[in-house]
C-alpha cells in the first residue's frame, strides 16, 4: 500500500529547507524505499552529478524531488558568486541510474543429483532467488541584500542575493527578504546557513514559475568556477529523513574519492545474494554508521564515455536530428506523432502545452497526457500551431539537456560512482570529493558462484549450498535464506580506509579477519548433503562433505556468532 | 573524566603559556590541533596552510584534530578562526562529531573538517589562528591554537581589494 505525504522533500543542499515548513512526514512509498527486489536501489536517494572540467570548474546537475503544493515549492543553496544556470533532465538520472547500478549476480550450478522433480536438478537460475542482478519582484529590494541575478529556467524563477556579512543576522536578513518577495522559504535555525552566508557567498533560491505543478520540477543544473566538487551538506539536516541515501557521479581525470569521508569496503557476505534488494541498502546504512556516519561506498568507477550513450544515444541524436532537419509544413499532425517518440523525455508536455491547442472538446490533461491519441497522424494541418517554434523550444527544453548531460560524460575521462546513507545527525562534515590517480576502475558488476549440494535422499530446495564470493569468501546455507542480515553481529565493511589524491589510501579498520573467522564458525555449522539415500547414487560434493561431520537434520540456523561487536 | 585528569590537562595547559595543550603523556588527556583531508598532520605555529575551494562551497582550510584520554564518542568541540592580528571578528563554529576509533597511541581524531574561511581574498599570506577548544567536566576549557600562514592554494581567491 502506498501512503503518499503531504510533502516529501529532498534534493540535497538546501532543498530540505522547503520541508521544514510543513512539518513533512517520511514518503513511504511502496512499503518502504523500495518497491520491488528486482529494483532495490534507492528511490528516495538524492542524486547528483558533478563534473570537473581540464580548468577546474565544476558542473552540478542536481535531481530536485518534492511532492506538494507548487506555490509552497521553494529550493535554496548557497553558492560562491553566481552561477550559470540551466535545467536538466530526470530522464538522464534515470538511465544514468539503471546502467551503473551495483549488480550482484550469482552464477548457480548443481552438485550430485536431488530427489523429486529431476527438472528441477538444472544448474542456472533457481526461481527467482537466483536473479540476484538489480538495478537494471525583486521589488523592495534594500540593503543589505542585492540581487546578483535573477532569470527563469525551465519552470523555475531563481534569483541569487548577496547579504551583506555585517548585517546584524545574515541569515535572517536573507530569508526574511525572500520571503518577501515571494519565496516560500521556511523558519530555521540560523547556524544552518550561517557559515556558509558570513564567509560571503551567495544564497540561490529557486520557485516554480506560476502555471506549473510540482509534476514540472526538473534537475538544475548549476556551472561554477574552479574548486573540487562539494556538498554543503550540513543545511539539509534540518528537514532530512533518517538514514536519507545520497548518490554522487563524480566525473574527472580520475577516480574520485571522498576527500574527508571514509572510503567504504562493504562486507559482500552481509549482502544477500539471493535477494540483493532486500538488503543492499540496509548493508550500506550499517557499513555508513559503522564508520561514525561519514563514509562513502564506492559502487563503481571506470571510464565516463560508455555512459555517454546510456543517457542520450547516437541513434536518438540521429532521429531528432532527422525530425529537426525535416519540413513539417502541412504535416503539422505528424510532426506531433513524431515528437511523442520523445514524451518519455522532461519538459515535452510543457512544450506541447504551449504550442499546441487541444481538439475542442478534449480535456486539456487528457490531451497532453497522450497528444497521438486524439489526433490523426495523416492530419494535414493544426490550426496555431508554428512547427519552428515547436521544434525550437523542444531543442532548448527537451533535448539539449540530455545532450548536455551527455556531454559531460563525453568529456570526462572517468566517472566514480560513490553512495552512502546518512541521517541529520551525521551531516556535520560538508563532503568533498577529491581525484585519485593511483587506484584503479571497480566495477559495478559483482559475481559470485552458488552450488548446491544435492542428494538423493533430499530435494533440491531443501539442499545446502555453499556461495562462493569473489573475495575467496564461502558462505554456506540453507533454501532461500541468506545466512545474515545487517541487524547481526558481522561487521558491515571489510575495512574502512581513508584515501587521497594518491596511492591505495590508510586502512583505519580492517574486518576482514573477523569476517573470516565469523564465517568460518557459521559454515561449520550448516551440514552438508546426506550421503547415501533412496534413489542410488549421491554425489555431494567434497566440499560439502569435509565442511560438516554432523547430520543434515541438525537445524541450520543454530550457526551463532561468536564474533564479538566491532564498536559499542 | 576524572579530576586528576583534568588537573593535569590544566596544568599542561598552564605549562604550555598560550593555552595550548601539546600532546601529553599517552595516559593525559590530550587535545591536538592539525590539518589534513585524510590523515591527521600536526600543525606548527607559523606553518603554510591551503585555502581549499570547494565548487559551490566558498574557501575553506582542512581542520583536523586528535584527542585522547577523553570520555565520550562524540566530543563537543568550538572552532574558532579568526585572523591573528584579530582585524576581524571570529568566525565560531560548534561541532559535535564522533571520532576514529582510537590508534595504536590511544589518540581519536576528526579528519578532514572543512573550517570555512570567510573573506578569504585578504587573508592570502597572512596568519590565521585556528583554535579548538572542548570543555572539561570541571567546567574548564581545553584548546589547542595555532597561527598558521594562509596559502591560496589551487584555487586561490581574487586578490585582496584593499
Amino acid at each position: 500500500m502506498t501512503r503518499l505525504t503531504r510533502l516529501r522533500t529532498s534534493a540535497l543542499f538546501v532543498s530540505a529547507l522547503c520541508a521544514l515548513a510543513f512539518a513533512p512526514e517520511r514518503a513511504s512509498a511502496c512499503g518502504g524505499f523500495f518497491c520491488d527486489s528486482s529494483q532495490p536501489v534507492n528511490q528516495q536517494a538524492e542524486r547528483i552529478i558533478f563534473a570537473q572540467e581540464a580548468d577546474g570548474s565544476v558542473t552540478a546537475v542536481i535531481q530536485i524531488q518534492y511532492q506538494g503544493p507548487s506555490e509552497r515549492f521553494a529550493w535554496m543553496l548557497p553558492v560562491a558568486g553566481s552561477p550559470e544556470i540551466s535545467v536538466s533532465s530526470d530522464a538522464a538520472f534515470a538511465r544514468l541510474q539503471g546502467a551503473s547500478n551495483p549488480v550482484y549476480r550469482l552464477n548457480t550450478r548443481v552438485e550430485g543429483s536431488c530427489g523429486g522433480n529431476p527438472a528441477s536438478d538444472r544448474g542456472g537460475s533457481a526461481g527467482g532467488a537466483d536473479a540476484g542482478a538489480f538495478g537494471d519582484d525583486a521589488g523592495s529590494m534594500e540593503p543589505p541584500v542585492s540581487v546578483v541575478d535573477r532569470g527563469f529556467v525551465g519552470p523555475y524563477d531563481y534569483i541569487v542575493i548577496s547579504i551583506d556579512p555585517e548585517a546584524p543576522d545574515v541569515v535572517e536578513v536573507g530569508l526574511e527578504w525572500l520571503r518577501d518577495n515571494g519565496y516560500d522559504v521556511p523558519t530555521m535555525g540560523a547556524d544552518v546557513l550561517r557559515p556558509y552566508l558570513e564567509s560571503g557567498m551567495n544564497l540561490l533560491a529557486f520557485r516554480l514559475v506560476k502555471g506549473n505543478d510540482a509534476g514540472s520540477i526538473r534537475p538544475v543544473r548549476l556551472s561554477f568556477g574552479p574548486g573540487l566538487p562539494s556538498i554543503p551538506l550540513r543545511p539539509t539536516a534540518i528537514a532530512t529523513q533518517p538514514d536519507m541515501g545520497i548518490l554522487v557521479w563524480v566525473l574527472g581525470p580520475s577516480r574520485a574519492v571522498p576527500a574527508n569521508y571514509r572510503d567504504l569496503e562493504l562486507n559482500e557476505a552481509l549482502i544477500n545474494w539471493l535477494n540483493p534488494g532486500s538488503t543492499y541498502d540496509a548493508v550500506v546504512t550499517r557499513a555508513a554508521n559503522e564508520a561514525n556516519g561519514q563514509g562513502f561506498v564506492t559502487e563503481m568507477a571506470g571510464p565516463a564515455a560508455p555512459l555517454a550513450d546510456v543517457i542520450w544515444s547516437d541513434a536518438e541524436a540521429t532521429e531528432w536530428a532527422s525530425i529537426r532537419a525535416d519540413d513539417w509544413t502541412g504535416r503539422e499532425g505528424q510532426l506531433l506523432f513524431a515528437v511523442a517518440r520523445f514524451a518519455q523525455l522532461d519538459g515535452v508536455r510543457e512544450v506541447l502545452q504551449t504550442h499546441v491547442t487541444p481538439p475542442d472538446g478534449v480535456p486539456e490533461d487528457a490531451f497532453y497526457d497522450c497528444v497521438s491519441c486524439y489526433l490523426d497522424g495523416t492530419e494535414a494541418d493544426l490550426p496555431g500551431l508554428e512547427p519552428t517554434a515547436l521544434l525550437d523550444a523542444m531543442q532548448a527544453d527537451v533535448i539539449d539537456p540530455m545532450a548536455e548531460t551527455r556531454a559531460l560524460f563525453l568529456e570526462s575521462p572517468t566517472m566514480t560512482r560513490l553512495y552512502t546513507t546518512m541521517s541529520a545527525d551525521e551531516m556535520t562534515v560538508d563532503p568533498i570529493f577529491d581525484f585519485n590517480d593511483t587506484l584503479g576502475d571497480y566495477s559495478n558488476v559483482h559475481v559470485a558462484d552458488r552450488i548446491i549440494e544435492c542428494s538423493p535422499s533430499i530435494r533440491r530446495f531443501e539442499a545446502p549450498w555453499r556461495v562462493e564470493l569473489e573475495g575467496g569468501e564461502t558462505v554456506r546455507g540453507l533454501g532461500n535464506t541468506w545466512p545474515f542480515d545487517a541487524s547481526g553481529e558481522m561487521p558491515a565493511n571489510a575495512r574502512i580506509r581513508r584515501v587521497g589524491t594518491s596511492g591505495e589510501g590508510e586502512v583505519i579498520e580492517d574486518n576482514t579477519a573477523a569476517i573470516a573467522e565469523a564465517l568460518t564458525e557459521h559454515n561449520a555449522s550448516v551440514p552438508g548433503a546426506p550421503t547415501g539415500g533412496t534413489a542410488g547414487a549421491c554425489s555431494a560434493s567434497p566440499g560439502s562433505s569435509s565442511a560438516v561431520g554432523f547430520g543434515f537434520a541438525l537445524a541450520f540456523g543454530l550457526g551463532v556468532f561468536a564474533l564479538r561487536r566491532r564498536r559499542a | 573524566m576524572r579530576p586528576a585528569r583534568a588537573a593535569l590537562a590544566l596544568a599542561l595547559l598552564a605549562l604550555t603559556g598560550a593555552g595550548c595543550a601539546e600532546a601529553p603523556p599517552h595516559e593525559s588527556a590530550a587535545i591536538e590541533l592539525g590539518t589534513g583531508s585524510w590523515r591527521f598532520e600536526p600543525l606548527e605555529d607559523g606553518q603554510e596552510v591551503e585555502l581549499v575551494r570547494g565548487a559551490q562551497g566558498g574557501w575553506h582550510m582542512w581542520i583536523s584534530v586528535r584527542v585522547r584520554g577523553l570520555e565520550g564518542d562524540a566530543l563537543p568541540l568550538r572552532l574558532t578562526m579568526q585572523p591573528a592580528d584579530e582585524s576581524a571578528p571570529p568566525s565560531e563554529t560548534e561541532i559535535r562529531l564522533r571520532l576514529d576509533p582510537a590508534d595504536d597511541e590511544g589518540w581519536r581524531k576528526l579528519v578532514g573538517y572543512t573550517g570555512i574561511v570567510n573573506e578569504p581574498s585578504c587573508l592570502v599570506g597572512e596568519l590565521m589562528r585556528v583554535r579548538v577548544s572542548t570543555p572539561m567536566d570541571d567546567g574548564t576549557t581545553m584548546a589547542s591554537e595555532r597561527d598558521v600562514r594562509v596559502l591560496g592554494g589551487a584555487y586561490p581567491p581574487e586578490p585582496c581589494a584593499e
